[in-house]
């Protein structure tokens, strides 16, 4: 519980506030604040969040994911995205355009990855295609993230992102379920970088390090 | 009398009457699973591992309100003194269900509906109160796995042993003593959540030991919290 290094560690049932207070990772009991999860605590004044070192992914909608057709079973594709319930991608929402179900069927193989949005969660979660990004992964290589990682492998308005795509000249993808496809010659290389991120996300300054752990990746690897 | 399990409120083993024996843990021990730690206290080792939140199978099981929990506790074979037969047994189905029952209260199953969440726990060695290591051990892989979690579980024994109330009862003391009491505990809300005995005993006595007892689960709670809050060093190993 340092606070010298810049965060705070909490474990689950630490007291965070004397007064019930909003946020994520927290719950409330007798008009008092506790944590949820072990992770890293941010107050301010009206909130108190705890993000957790790692959670299981859980879906909202308008999310973009990357996940794995399992199965066809008229009149949808069973996707398995990584999370505890399964997702559904229906014929119609496949493609902008209209496309017979036996092509559909060519093309969206079980074992395929697809990046997609979710549309709609009801009793089920429904995905669609029709957004432009969307698309069917080919090639490229797989790498696994705690969906609490996300954001700092995307980094403020994509920087993160960007300085990795033009340093190692790969395509990356990444899913808010954790899943993220790279495409390139250095695919390895980005793979690592990828560990030590969700290894250091906490630690400031990490856009910096990173981009001279890349230096010397980029090099040793010549 | 030569052989006295206590001798001038010193122990066979040379703790004192409210000492418990040496704490060890270690976090993330297997890397294929969501969580998993270790926890061993003296002889007595438990391995928990989790896996999930996940689909439930068979579906008639899955609750649209919360999530469900599977505990599966086993002594492997090499764990006791003589051979033990792997599998199930009476006592396992037993330990299971008491030890569901203090995790379903720990767990906020609310926040998983539809899912199902597997606790897998492995006793390696036993040198008595194994279920007490194997609440530890849970709770440690439950928050690591980083389930929502209203408290860290802590839980310890006590007992009675030639009219004398110990804590922490191991090897003869277990087999030779009068009583045997495990209790699994809220050190926050001050809450029990498990209290299981056998043998006689009156009820000062019980008072008395249910303070001991606490004392000793406040002081595994400590141990755990600083063990996961070192958790930068293990990071390394888990993604």
């Amino acid at each position: 519980m340092e606070d010298e290094k810049g965060y705070i560690i909490v474990t689950p049932g630490t007291l965070l506030a004397t007064s019930p207070k909003t946020g994520n990772g927290t719950y409330i009991s007798e008009n008092k604040t506790y944590s949820k999860y072990l992770g890293i605590l941010k107050k301010s004044e009206s909130h108190i969040n705890v993000l957790p070192f790692k959670y299981s992914y859980r879906p909202m909608v308008g999310d973009r994911i990357i996940g794995r057709i399992k199965d066809f079973n008229y009149p949808f594709f069973i996707v398995n995205m990584t999370s505890p319930a399964p997702s559904f991608l229906y014929l119609s929402d496949v493609s902008s355009r209209f496309m017979e179900q036996e092509e559909l069927m060519q093309q969206y193989k079980p074992g395929t990855w697809i990046y997609a949005e979710i549309a709609e969660i009801s009793d089920r979660i429904k995905l669609s295609m029709k957004m432009n990004e969307a698309k069917k992964l080919e090639g490229g290589r797989m790498a696994s993230v705690s969906p609490s990682k996300v954001p700092r492998i995307i980094g403020k308005n994509a920087s993160m992102i960007k300085m990795i795509q033009e340093k190692t000249k790969t395509h990356i993808l990444v899913g808010q379920n954790g899943v993220v496809w790279i495409k390139g010659d250095n695919a390895g290389i980005v793979v690592k970088v990828i560990e030590k991120i969700s290894r250091e996300a906490h630690i400031s300054g990490l856009t910096d390090r990173i981009s001279k752990y890349l230096e010397g990746e980029l090099k040793n690897g010549k | 009398m030569e052989n006295k399990l206590i001798k001038d409120g010193v122990r066979l083993d040379g703790r004192k009457l409210d000492e418990l024996r040496e704490l060890k843990a270690e976090l993330n021990v297997s890397r294929s699973t969501e969580g998993s730690a270790m926890f061993s206290i003296g002889d007595t080792i438990a391995v928990a591992t989790v896996y999930g939140p996940m689909e439930v199978y068979p579906r008639f099981l899955e609750n649209s309100e919360k999530a469900v929990l599977e505990v599966n506790y086993t002594m492997l074979p090499f764990s006791t003194d003589d051979r033990n037969r792997p599998g199930f047994s009476r006592r396992s189905v037993e330990i299971s269900s008491v030890i569901k029952r203090v995790l379903e209260r720990a767990i906020i199953l609310e926040d998983l509906p539809k899912t199902k969440i597997i606790i897998n726990i492995d006793i390696l060695g036993a040198d008595a109160s194994t279920r007490c290591a194997a609440i530890n051990a849970a709770s440690m892989a439950l928050v690591l796995a980083g389930i929502p979690m209203r408290d860290m579980v802590s839980s310890c024994s006590a007992g009675k042993v030639e009219d004398t109330l110990i804590l922490d009862v191991a090897g003869k003391e277990d087999t030779e003593g009068d009583i045997d009491i495990p209790i699994a505990y809220f050190p926050l809300k001050d809450e029990i959540l498990l209290l299981q005995m056998d043998g006689i005993m009156t009820k000062e006595e019980l008072d008395k030991l249910m303070e001991m007892v606490k004392g000793g689960c406040k002081q595994i709670y400590d141990f755990q919290k600083e063990t996961l809050l070192n958790i930068e060093k293990d990071l390394g190993d888990n993604k």
